[in-house]
C-alpha cells in the first residue's frame, strides 16, 4: 500500500470517540475492581479485624 | 477494635485509596492517544513518598531491637501472596476496559492498570491485615503495589500485542 493509499484509508470513516461513554466504562471498571478485590479478599481470607 | 487499630486501617486504606486515586485520573489520560505525553509518573510517587517518610520516622523513633518485627510483622508472605494474587482479577477488569479506549502507550498504561489492581486489593487486605505499622505498610504494601506496577507493564503490553490493537484502532 502506499503512503497515499493509507492515509486516505485512515482519514476515511473516521467517528469521534464518545469521551462520556468512554469515561463511564473506566468508571464502572475501576468501582468492579475495587468489589471483585474486596469480595475475593473477605471470601478468602476473611477480617481480621473481627475475628 | 481498638483507636490504634483503627487508626493503622484507616491509614493503610488511606495510602491506598490516595494511590488508586492518583493512579485513576492518569489511566483516564491514558484512554486517549497521545495521554502519556500529559502524564507525568512524579505526582504518583507522593502517596509512596509520604509512607516511606512516615515510616522513617516510626524507625527513628523506635529502639533498634523492635525494627525486625515492625518490618517483618507476622503476615509479611501473606501480605505479599495476597495482594498480588487478589489484584489479578481487578486487572483484568481494568484492561478489558481499556480495549474500549485508544491508548498509544501500552506499557504505561499496563503499569496503571496494574497500579491501580494492586491498589484495591491493598485496600481490601487492610481489613484482613493485623499488622500495624508504619514500615510494615511501606515495604509490604507498597512493594506488592510496586510488583503489580511492573507486572502490569508486562502483561498490558503482551495483552495488546498478543490480542491485536484496540478497536479504535481498527474501526477506522
Amino acid at each position: 500500500m502506499k503512503t497515499d493509499d493509507l492515509v486516505a484509508a485512515l482519514s476515511t470513516r473516521i467517528e469521534p470517540v464518545n469521551r462520556r461513554l468512554v469515561n463511564w466504562t473506566m468508571g464502572i471498571a475501576l468501582l468492579a475492581a475495587a468489589v471483585v478485590a474486596l469480595g475475593l479478599m473477605l471470601a478468602g481470607l476473611g477480617s481480621g479485624r473481627t475475628s | 477494635m481498638t483507636a490504634r487499630a483503627l487508626t493503622f486501617l484507616v491509614l493503610k486504606l488511606a495510602f491506598a485509596v490516595g494511590v488508586v486515586g492518583v493512579s485513576s485520573i492518569y489511566l483516564m489520560r491514558l484512554t486517549r492517544p497521545g495521554g502519556e505525553r500529559r502524564t507525568s509518573s512524579i505526582r504518583i510517587m507522593m502517596p509512596f513518598a509520604a509512607i516511606v517518610l512516615l515510616a522513617a520516622v516510626s524507625l527513628g523513633l523506635a529502639p533498634s531491637s523492635h525494627w525486625d518485627e515492625m518490618v517483618m510483622g507476622d503476615q509479611w508472605l501473606e501480605c505479599l501472596l495476597s495482594i498480588p494474587i487478589i489484584a489479578i482479577a481487578p486487572f483484568a477488569i481494568i484492561v478489558a476496559a481499556m480495549r474500549k479506549a485508544a491508548p498509544t502507550s501500552l506499557e504505561r498504561t499496563g503499569a496503571f492498570a496494574g497500579l491501580i489492581a494492586g491498589g484495591v486489593s491493598a485496600m481490601g487486605y487492610a481489613l484482613h491485615c493485623t499488622d500495624d505499622s508504619l514500615p510494615f505498610i511501606a515495604i509490604w504494601y507498597g512493594g506488592t503495589m510496586l510488583l503489580c506496577t511492573l507486572a502490569g507493564a508486562a502483561l498490558g503490553h503482551g495483552y495488546y500485542v498478543g490480542r491485536g490493537a484496540p478497536a479504535a484502532f481498527t474501526s477506522a
